[in-house]
């Protein structure tokens, strides 16, 4: 047993005020204090802030792309690129970060095994992967013939035999358009099977996987990424949901206004407006910060339109029956007024969200800011004051095209607890973390109390993994630690045939060697689904 | 030390090298340089499009051959790219490959904007190797400039025609896990990349290193340098006999023959391969691993 002693302790499942009294561990897990026994260690963390570990819910660092996107890196010399590390060094940083649980945003069937060895290197952290399907023939096939229990199968199926945790879908359609020579399909358009569009394969794709129980919603990067205006579209593709669960990823890169110069505004006040008209759905806001970035997406009709645009070298992957792969190096700069909006939207979107559990810090890690800059953005999101200096340094048009300047609230510790432990958590359908109940893991960080917010959170004062130290120091141990979380869905396996032979006229690999090819995955959790039936 | 990393081998070899190479602060090279880090560094210049064998089976109506032999290195393509069958196969098959790319530049930016009406029929493969392309640096990046200006007004997608089995996959297998596709020296204290010296016959004639630990069968190593190899103490770690003389080999199992591997297909699709039958063999990685661990003791 180990007692924690002496620390403000902040349990988001508690509000957000930090509660005095000692934390007690045991095997792994918080347990309710004891009076009858004597803890065989007590760690002094008087002047200490305690909170449940960092839960990512959103970042690059696996597969096959990450592979592609480290050509745009090499250079010369020794290498150390926050953009890019490697899954073990990302591991570490995250860790070093007080973060314990990270999921990567997207793999596609077809390169799931290189998913699979990157997360095995990624020792220390739970980890684990969404699989991309917004643009997987077979899937869209189902659902244009409005086939949901094929569709549920078909989902199921390719979560279970790519080894990830969720279904992620971005801009469905997008891909097939793009390949056909078509622009993205809005949201009301045929995609090009039958008389499918993209609001019936969000509805549709929503509804299956929340019938199927998986414990993170359908995972969504919605249509129109990056362009000045796209906040309408955006609310209607949340209107769409019709109030199902379901989780929107990056949502700054969609909640722009369109200005009468015919570039950016923030569109922040009206997206927060429509999302708190549906209390089920959760966001990541996907901040930039200023600096490099790497454009890391299966989004081929939002890149290539960002290319056409720079005019800059990208690489671009197409998959058979799926989406691609593109990548595209970006710097982001303060006097740059579309830089500069993007930057005040993201805060503005974070501001005016009045729940923290509902709306989590991310950077969509590198596409962007690299995730070690999250303590510069929680500063500016806890201090005004911080907030407007850098507005001083950015161009006008951060405060002449957003509401950022006038906006006063100042995240308070239990709220930033809230929206990178305990909201991420929640969403990921992960009751055991992100709070620190009896019965929770006991994944916590420590922090010593001081002024320097950016300072405290760059660098906690140790992080424990399931009730042991696994950073102190500047010291990282990661041997032993972190499982895969996989989600296995329920499936009927008599559909097996028509899924194969459905798929083997698609693609070029055989049915056998698709996705993780039958592997059998080593150090995984199955994290239930807990389906009430269709 | 030098570690060779060999195109034969399956992509599990990497972390284990590199953890070796690491604890004995070696220099990590591979048998195909150009796989490797001179066509990475053209990407890095120019980008590239590619796509899956499935789009390219369904959706190619053209090709365009860098090189007059590169189908015959190819036999299967076929299959996957039925307009080669149908006889809509260009060659280009200049001697001077940078000429014959700077005209073709000319003449694709004079007839791009032509080109940006009737996409639907349109969709072509550009099919190279390292042959054609000299193994130059500037070639590759001009070949991949001139891909991305036929995408200007069409749909050009680019298949490279590695030369080995897994060329691809040693690359990218490295490019995850170290950040480059090899030309590195690594230890404890990070990684170091340097394409121009890091390379196998300057760390040998530069007396860099005195023992090379070659993984896998060097099949494509040039001649000029398997002479280097007889400068300094070669230990080979292979499935099969090679035209090296090692002071020391150590046979090891062949992935999809008595063990399992990840090696990438053309496309750079993984495919996990199962062992045909068991032997005595060890995967490469656990010899790796073992002696990573010997040393740590
Ligand atoms: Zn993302």
């Amino acid at each position: 047993m180990i007692v924690i002693h002496g620390a403000e302790v902040y349990n988001p499942a508690r509000g957000h005020a930090p509660q005095p009294g000692d934390l007690w561990i045991e095997d792994g897990r918080i347990i309710t204090p004891r009076q009858d026994v004597i803890p065989e260690q007590v760690i002094d963390a008087r002047g200490m802030i305690i909170a449940p570990a960092g839960v990512e819910i959103h970042t690059h660092v696996t597969g096959y792309p990450l592979s592609l996107a480290r050509r745009f890196t090499l250079s010369e010399g020794c290498r150390k690129n926050p953009l890019l590390p490697s899954p073990e060094e990302a591991a570490r940083l995250y860790l070093q970060l007080g973060y314990t649980t990270v999921f990567d945003a997207a793999t596609s069937p077809l390169y799931a095994f290189s998913s699979y060895s990157d997360l095995r290197q990624m020792e220390g952290v739970d980890r684990g992967t969404f699989v991309l399907a917004g643009d997987h023939h077979l899937l869209l096939q189902a659902l244009a013939s409005n086939d949901m229990d094929y569709a549920r199968n078909i989902i199921a199926w390719l979560v279970s035999c790519s080894g990830g945790y969720a279904l992620k879908l971005v801009n469905p359609g997008g891909g097939l358009a793009w390949k056909n020579h078509r622009k993205a399909p809005d949201l009301d358009e045929g995609i090009g099977i039958g008389t499918l569009t993209q609001r019936d394969v969000l509805k549709r794709c929503v509804q299956a996987v929340n019938q199927l129980g998986m414990p993170h919603p359908v995972h969504i990067h919605a249509g129109q990424l990056g362009q000045p205006g796209n906040a309408v579209n955006f609310c209607n593709s949340i209107r769409a949901l019709e109030s199902q669960r379901a989780h929107l990823c990056h949502i700054q890169f969609f909640s722009y206004g369109l200005d009468p110069s015919g570039g950016y505004r923030s569109g922040a006040e009206e997206v927060v407006r429509t999302l708190e008209e549906f209390p089920q759905l959760t966001c990541d806001v996907g901040q930039i910060m200023f600096g490099d970035a790497m454009t890391v997406t299966a989004d081929t009709s939002a890149l290539s339109r960002l290319q056409q645009g720079l005019k800059k070298p990208w690489i671009s992957n197409q998959v058979e029956a799926e989406g691609g792969n593109n990548i595209l190096p970006l710097k982001y700069a303060p006097k740059d007024p579309s830089n500069a909006v993007q930057w005040a939207t993201g805060l503005e979107l974070l501001l005016l969200s009045p729940d923290p559990a509902r709306m989590f810090l991310t950077t969509d890690h590198p596409n962007g800011a690299p995730f070690e800059t999250y303590p510069q953005v929680i500063e500016l999101l806890m201090s005004r004051e911080a907030r407007l200096e850098a507005l001083q340094q950015v161009h006008r048009a951060a405060r002449d095209r957003t509401g950022l300047a006038a906006i006063e609230r100042e995240y308070s510790l239990g709220e930033i607890f809230a929206m990178t432990s305990f909201g991420p958590a929640r969403s990921l359908g992960l009751n055991d973390r992100g709070h620190l109940e009896p019965g929770a893991l006991a994944d916590i960080r420590c922090y010593r109390k001081q002024a320097d917010i950016c300072g405290m959170f760059a660098s906690p004062e140790w992080v424990m993994k399931n009730g042991r130290i696994v950073y102190q120091n500047g010291r990282v141990d990661t041997q032993g630690f972190g499982e895969i979380l996989v989600a296995r869905p329920k499936w009927d396996q008599d559909q097996l045939p028509h899924i194969k032979s459905d798929l083997e006229n698609r693609i070029s690999i055989s049915f056998d060697l698709y996705a993780l090819g039958g592997t059998k995955m080593e150090n995984t959790r199955e994290v239930p689904c807990t389906s009430t039936g269709f | 030390m030098a570690v060779v990393l060999c195109s034969d081998l399956p992509q599990e070899a990497v972390p284990a090298a590199l953890a070796f190479c690491q604890q004995h602060s070696a220099f990590l090279v591979t048998d195909d340089e150009f796989s490797g880090s001179i066509l990475s560094l053209a990407m890095k210049e120019a980008g590239t499009l590619s796509a899956s064998l499935g789009i390219l089976r369904d959706c190619i109506n053209r090709v365009i051959c860098c090189g007059g032999d590169i189908l015959q290195t190819l036999p299967r393509l076929e299959k996957f790219v039925p307009a080669v069958n149908a006889g809509h196969v260009r060659f280009l098959e200049d001697d001077n490959p940078l000429a014959a790319l700077q005209n073709l530049r000319l003449e694709t930016g004079a007839s791009a904007a032509n080109m940006a009406s009737n996409l639907d029929d349109q969709q072509g493969l550009v099919l190279f190797d390292k042959n054609w392309l000299q193994e130059d640096l500037h070639i590759a990046v001009e070949l991949l400039h001139w891909l991305a200006d036929l995408n200007r007004g069409q749909r050009w997608y680019s298949l490279y025609a590695a030369p080995a089995a897994n060329s691809l996959g040693i690359c990218n297998a490295l490019l995850s896990t170290a950040g480059c596709p090899g030309n590195m020296h690594v230890s404890l204290a990070g990684i170091e990349y340097d394409p121009r010296q890091f390379r196998l016959h300057q760390l040998i004639n530069n007396g860099w290193v005195d023992t090379c630990l070659i993984a896998g069968n060097p099949s494509l190593m040039p001649a000029a340098l398997k002479e280097d190899l007889k400068k300094v103490t070669t230990i080979l770690l292979s499935p099969e006999p090679t035209d090296l003389k090692p002071a020391l080999t150590l046979p090891v199992a062949r992935a999809g023959v008595d063990c399992a591997g990840t090696m990438q297909r053309l496309d750079q699709v993984p495919l996990r391969l199962q062992p045909l039958f068991t032997t005595s063999r060890v995967p490469v990685e656990a010899i790796f691993n073992s002696l990573t661990g010997r040393a740590a003791v």
